[in-house]
């Protein structure tokens, strides 16, 4: 730091001129000279004797010339002096930690309006770039699952860096600042010929992991000094949190759009399902619906035919989440339109399969069990698309049988046809239908539940209560699933004659 | 008659901010005059007769904003180019400002490259 020219000195503080003006001429013959020798304060004739230097910082910057009070006057020069070359180095580097101030008020601003980790990196960048010049820079981020690096934000002309840049390396490594001045060229950009270049390189790190780096590039003349290194580092220092921030703001809400796509997909879906189960003077109904994940692909429906006939669905939709659970929602409408119509079981579900077909474009499915059940005389008719048999117990009768009628699941093919059955509940029959959620559930041995394990819960609990016998089911089925998450959507649909 | 600017700011290190900042226009001859209050501002303005004023809006004695308002209106100073200082998130009244004939204001802290090209601009260097 050089120090500043005496006459500099003198100029700036008035009081000091006047007083030392009024010291010249008040003793004997002195002067203040520049370091130049020219004349700052006192009068002609110059006098004799030895010039006497003023010293700040180390450095001469102007002499005293006179008799016994020279020495004197040059110390007390030289002590002002000194103390103005203290301040104006203090006052730059103020000014240094100015500009970073402003930086990150810019900054700060800049997230406010674009939280997007490209934008603060590249607003950043440009706010460095000013502050320490350099020819081109570069920011670079990791990418997730330690897949290596990624360049976010870029400046100048930069051409592309190669892999394996030494320097780059250490710091994404070590998490330390590293300076290289005056390197070849082509151990950062390839081909450069025998030009060279210099690099400095700070990283961008949180309290536990290192997220990058920010890279300033400078031609072979550029040489980046320590104190540039660690401004940069410092600004490195203060962005990296912001950008932390803004990489995890945007993965939660990326998270949380999911999350309330979900959520309402599941409102849709209740609320479609029935209120509860019919209350029909001598039949008794109860259900269950467990969906796997946030939304499911089951639904069960019961829809009142007129003159005591009650329409039964249960039917499974192919994937899960929001595509299943819209696909659901086109099938039961579709459903309801064709029984709307009045048509037996089996061209209900010809008609709706045809609708579902015509509009279907993603290849979904769904398998559907529709029953139509005549309260007053206890006769049901059948029709099966494609899903597992319901479960008929009879009083009495020792065998479980299921409700046997074939067909493509509806979605499949516009032409499907479908088998239509009947019989007659007899009182203190019931009949279980079921999703493939509960027979396909697998213990931790990989063994499948099935439908033999099925019949025997029932098999076993035949004299309960309906809600018991479903109770029944749903345990045997958590139990031997050992207490794991179910996979699919567990849905059950039980239906008993009373009297 | 070598151009002058003054500083006027309550606190040290503003003034010492904006003094460094001018450090090149010092080095063409430019004076620096300092005040760190508003009633010496004001004082300063009339016998110096500066051509450029950094005038922090909050000060002891007489606001920024009353001083512009003395210089510009009352005395007619229309030479005298005044930059009114602001802090970042305080409401700056930018109707008063235009009111008591502020030439243009500079929200703190501010960007020194921007202020030093400003003073350039004025001072014609």
């Amino acid at each position: 730091m050089t120090g500043i020219p005496l006459s500099k000195v003198l100029g700036r503080k008035r009081e000091l001129r006047q007083a030392l003006g009024q010291l010249v001429n008040g003793i004997e013959p002195l002067h203040i000279l520049d370091l130049d020798g020219s004349l700052i304060v006192g009068t002609e004739p110059v006098p004799q004797g030895q010039r006497l230097p003023v010293i700040a910082e180390g450095q001469t910057v102007g002499w005293v010339q006179g008799g016994a009070n020279a020495a004197n006057t040059a110390a007390l020069l030289s002590f002002i002096a000194g103390q103005e070359s203290e301040k104006k180095s203090l006052a730059a580097e103020l000014l240094d930690r100015y500009r970073e101030l402003h930086l990150l008020y810019n900054l700060s601003e800049h997230l406010a309006v674009s939280p997007l980790p490209e934008e603060i990196a590249g607003a950043a960048l440009q706010e460095v770039m000013r502050l320490i010049r350099a020819d081109s820079g570069l920011i670079l981020l990791n990418r997730e699952g330690h897949a290596g690096y990624e360049s976010v934000a870029a400046r100048g002309n930069s051409q592309p860096l190669i892999s394996n840049c030494c320097v780059i390396e250490r710091v994404l490594e070590t998490g330390k600042a590293e300076l290289a001045n005056a390197v070849p060229g082509r151990e950062y950009f390839g081909d450069m010929g025998d030009s060279q270049v210099s690099v400095a390189c700070a990283p961008l790190t949180t309290k536990d992991h290192v997220l990058g780096a920010v890279i300033l590039f400078g031609g072979e003349d550029r040489i980046f000094s320590a104190g540039e290194l660690k401004l940069l580092n410092t600004i490195a220092h203060q962005v990296a949190p912001a950008i932390e921030v803004s990489r995890l703001h945007q993965v939660a809400l990326e998270k949380a759009r999911i999350e309330h796509e979900l959520k309402m997909a599941r409102k849709v879906q209740e609320s479609l399902l029935p209120a509860g189960s019919p209350e029909i003077s001598g039949w008794r109904f109860d259900t269950r619906w467990h969906p796997a994940m946030e939304v499911s692909g089951d639904f069960y429906d019961f829809i009142d035919e007129g003159n005591g006939r009650l329409g039964l669905v249960i039917a499974d939709v192919t994937g899960k989440g929001m595509s299943a659970s819209l696909f659901m929602v086109f099938v039961r409408s579709a459903l309801r339109a064709s029984i709307d119509k009045g048509l037996t079981p089996m061209e209900t579900l010809v008609h709706s399969n045809r609708l579902v077909c015509q509009d279907s474009h993603e290849g979904l499915f769904a398998t559907v069990f529709y029953v139509r059940l005549d309260t007053t005389t206890g006769k049901l008719t059948y029709s099966n698309g494609g899903h597992p048999l319901p479960l008929l117990v009879r009083r009495g009768d020792r065998e479980i049988l299921p409700l046997r009628a074939t067909g493509l699941p509806v979605g499949v093919l516009i032409e499907a046809i479908y088998e239509e059955y009947s019989l007659v509940l007899q009182p203190g029959d019931f009949v279980l239908f079921y999703t493939d959620g509960v027979t396909e559930t697998f213990d931790p041995q990989g063994n499948e539940f099935g439908e033999e394990r099925l019949i025997a819960i029932l098999d076993q609990n035949r004299s309960m209560e309906p809600d018991q016998v479903l109770t029944a089911v749903e345990q045997g089925v958590i139990q031997f699933a050992g207490g794991g998450k179910a996979s699919d959507d567990l849905t059950l649909l039980i239906v008993r004659r009373e009297v | 008659m070598p151009p002058k600017v003054l500083i006027v700011d309550d606190e040290t290190f503003i003034r010492l901010l904006i003094e460094q900042t001018l450090e090149e226009v010092e080095n063409e001859g430019v004076t620096i005059l300092t005040a760190d209050n508003g009633q010496d501002a004001l004082e300063i303005i009339q016998s110096e007769k500066p051509d450029l004023v950094f005038l922090d809006v909050m000060l002891p004695r007489m606001s920024g904003f009353e001083v512009c308002e003395t210089v510009k209106r009352q005395l007619k100073m229309e030479d005298v180019y005044i930059v009114l200082l602001t802090a970042k998130g305080q409401e700056f009244d930018r109707q008063r400002g235009e009111e008591v004939g502020a030439n243009i204001y500079m929200n703190k802290p501010f960007d020194p490259d921007e202020l030093a090209e400003l003073a350039q601009r004025v001072l014609g260097i």
